[in-house]
């Protein structure tokens, strides 16, 4: 395999001088077009230039606030994964434990985000439901993004009819809203938690098709793709090799994004009825139950939406901050 | 112009056959027997069967796909499983209702956003755009229906200004409207507040400052009006989650609404009225982007350009 991978490198190694040269052949053929296209460009560096000095202290503001706030979103994070992986350790009660004598008891030192209708602790159970949240979030990335990006990638290497088939379908895939659609699957699959990821899965799948298949069809031209074609490399090999390297940036901030999305599709098919509902609810049924009693207890709501919320926020953050410090083009916000 | 027209109504009516059939195929072909699960899980396969016979499930799929296509093109979107009334007339009933919630509520998220995003760009840099950018990445990270719970809490419990439940009058429509609005608004701000950014470093805006035009003509007239012409991309996807997510704030507010339908069609494993919410929902949805592209040609004159040149 190694070998083969070296050769490939060398190959294209070779082949790109030869390539470029070509290029700059066709547009030194006329001196003058030439000329013309680098004062364009000069003017329009300057301008670039100029920009970004005026925005230097926005910019700077912009970075203290996101330098701030990263490291709390990064904190709130590895707080939710040991709630998700040790709620046991984190949470005072089980969330079965129901305290007929405390039913409804606002927050106070005892339970710190009070008891839901049953008696339950409200903080035991945010903590317990957050396995759920994180499962979802970070299975149906997983899923929609290996399969979305899949679809994306070759479209755009491939082109022509593949790529005008492909996306037909996804356009189709796009036409149902995304909850209608992971509603109308959860609805026909049943409430189960690989369910609902599934379904979460599949209304996710088309963003990520169409976003990277505008990456790859702008690297397919390069020349480097071109040489190692040349060099006999299969197209699979390509795609492997050069084309998913090159997105893979904006593969890892979608990815950050969608673990964000996933978990709001989440709650939201849960608020429904659809998600799971066994003796250990998630965030977005916690919300359910204390909807009912929204008029009476406040805290039953509200801190199960704080968990959902300050969760996909963070992810939210993270997200951005990995924008800003991969992809150049996007400039200062 | 008149070519690019008639090119994207057909593309359109494409996309809308195929979201037609992905509808059907994922309601009808998936496992999972709406059968089985009306009769619940005790019958006898007897009673299932007879079941099947009744709702139309026992014929094989491409007969049902065929019956349920020449329905759809007949407006004909097939008879409720429980109250056994036809679709199209169930559906009509409440598509009323959520075209007021989403329409006012898009109207609210476009005024929102247009002012906030100019605001927070009049500000920026200062503790007011912070302020603003803050709150939209916190609105943005919610789920709407807690948002809308946090809304309750505010307006009707604590200060009781507004009923937390009703459909009739406009006073019951101002939570919802104000929960979906201030929720979509949120990225149509962001992209107002990038956009007009962007466009302040244009060479026409220097070009226009050369000319000695004031600051504030500049911003108010030309770039403003660039930035906001920009926005109307964002409507067809305004569109696509106000109408998913009528179906959460319907059933949060207990309001009427095809969104509610769904959701009670959901519960009693109702597939044609489920079946027959979606389809509408996204052809709704594919008619509004056509009229956003189509606009956009209109507006921007650059397209306009284009196209002329290629027919001519």
């Amino acid at each position: 395999m190694k070998p083969a991978v070296d050769q490939l490198v060398g190959a294209s190694a070779r082949a790109v001088p030869e390539l470029m040269f070509d290029a700059s052949e066709a547009t030194t053929l006329d001196p003058q077009a030439s000329h013309g296209l680098n004062d364009v460009l000069q003017g329009k560096r300057a301008a670039q230039r100029r920009a970004q000095e005026q925005q230097v202290p926005s910019r700077l503001s912009q970075l203290q606030l996101s330098d701030l706030l990263l490291p709390v979103s990064l904190l709130v994070l590895l707080f939710v994964a040991a709630c998700a992986a040790f709620p046991g350790a984190i949470a005072p009660y089980l969330p079965t434990d129901m305290r007929t004598e405390a039913i409804l008891s606002a927050p106070g030192a005892a339970h710190w985000f009070g008891t839901d209708q049953f008696g339950r602790d409200v903080f035991s159970l945010v903590v317990y439901g957050a396995r759920q949240s994180v499962l979802i979030g970070i299975f149906a990335v997983l899923i929609s993004c290996s399969i979305g990006a899949s679809i994306g990638l070759t479209a755009g290497y491939a082109g022509g009819w593949l790529d005008s088939v492909l996306m037909r379908l996804v356009d189709i895939w796009l036409a149902v809203p995304n909850i209608l659609l992971a509603i109308a699957l959860s609805t026909v699959l049943g409430p189960s938690l690989v369910n609902t990821i599934f379904a979460i899965s599949i209304a996710a799948i088309p963003r990520y098709a169409r976003v990277l298949r505008g990456q790859a069809l702008s690297v397919r031209n390069r020349p480097f793709i071109e040489a190692s074609r040349a060099a006999g490399a299969s197209h699979f090999a390509i795609l492997r090799r050069h084309v998913l390297p090159h997105c893979s940036v904006q593969i890892m901030v979608l990815a950050t994004l969608g673990v964000g999305s996933s978990i709001l599709i989440g709650s939201g098919l849960s608020f429904l009825g659809l998600g799971v509902n066994d003796e250990c609810p998630d965030w977005g049924y916690l919300l359910t139950q204390g909807r009912g009693y929204l008029t009476v207890a406040w805290w039953t709501v509200t801190y199960p939406g704080l968990a959902i919320t300050s969760m996909v926020v963070s992810v939210n953050l993270l997200g951005d901050a990995l924008r800003r410090r991969f992809d150049p083009r996007t400039g200062p916000r | 112009m008149l070519r690019r027209i008639v090119e994207r109504l057909l593309v359109s009516l494409g996309v809308i056959f195929g979201a037609v059939t992905l509808i059907f195929l994922i309601l009808n072909w998936l496992p999972g027997d709406a059968a089985t699960l009306i009769a619940g899980e005790d019958a006898s396969p007897e009673t299932v069967h007879h079941l099947r016979v009744k709702l139309g499930t026992d014929r094989p799929l491409s007969d049902q796909y065929r019956s349920y296509l020449n329905g759809v093109i007949h407006g004909d979107l097939g008879t409720s499983y429980v109250t056994r009334e036809p679709v199209v007339r169930r559906l009509a009933a409440q598509l009323p209702s959520t075209l007021a919630l989403t329409f006012s509520a898009c109207s609210l998220a476009v005024l929102l956003g247009v002012s906030v995003g100019v605001l927070s760009v009049l500000y920026r840099g200062r503790w007011l755009d912070h302020a603003i950018q803050s709150v939209s990445l916190f609105v943005h990270s919610m789920p709407s229906f807690w948002l809308g719970m946090l809304m309750i809490l505010l307006f009707s419990v604590r200060l009781g200004w507004l009923p937390v439940i009703g459909n009739g009058g406009v006073l019951p429509l101002v939570l919802p409207v104000g929960t979906l609005g201030i929720w979509l608004s949120v990225p149509l701000q962001r992209l107002v507040r990038d956009g007009l950014l962007e466009s302040l470093h244009e060479p026409y805006v220097t070009t226009l400052r050369a000319k000695g035009l004031g600051e504030r003509r500049i911003f108010y007239v030309h770039v403003l009006r660039n930035a906001v012409t920009s926005t109307i991309t964002l409507l067809g996807v305004m569109v696509g989650e106000s109408l998913s997510n009528a179906v959460i704030i319907e059933t949060l507010f207990a309001r009427q609404g095809i969104g509610r339908t769904t959701v009670e069609a959901i519960g009693q494993k109702d597939v044609p009225v489920v079946q027959g919410a979606i389809l509408i929902s996204s052809v709704a949805y594919v008619i509004v982007n056509l009229l956003v592209d189509l606009s956009y040609t209109l507006i921007d004159p650059r397209t306009r350009l284009v196209v002329s040149k290629g027919t001519r």
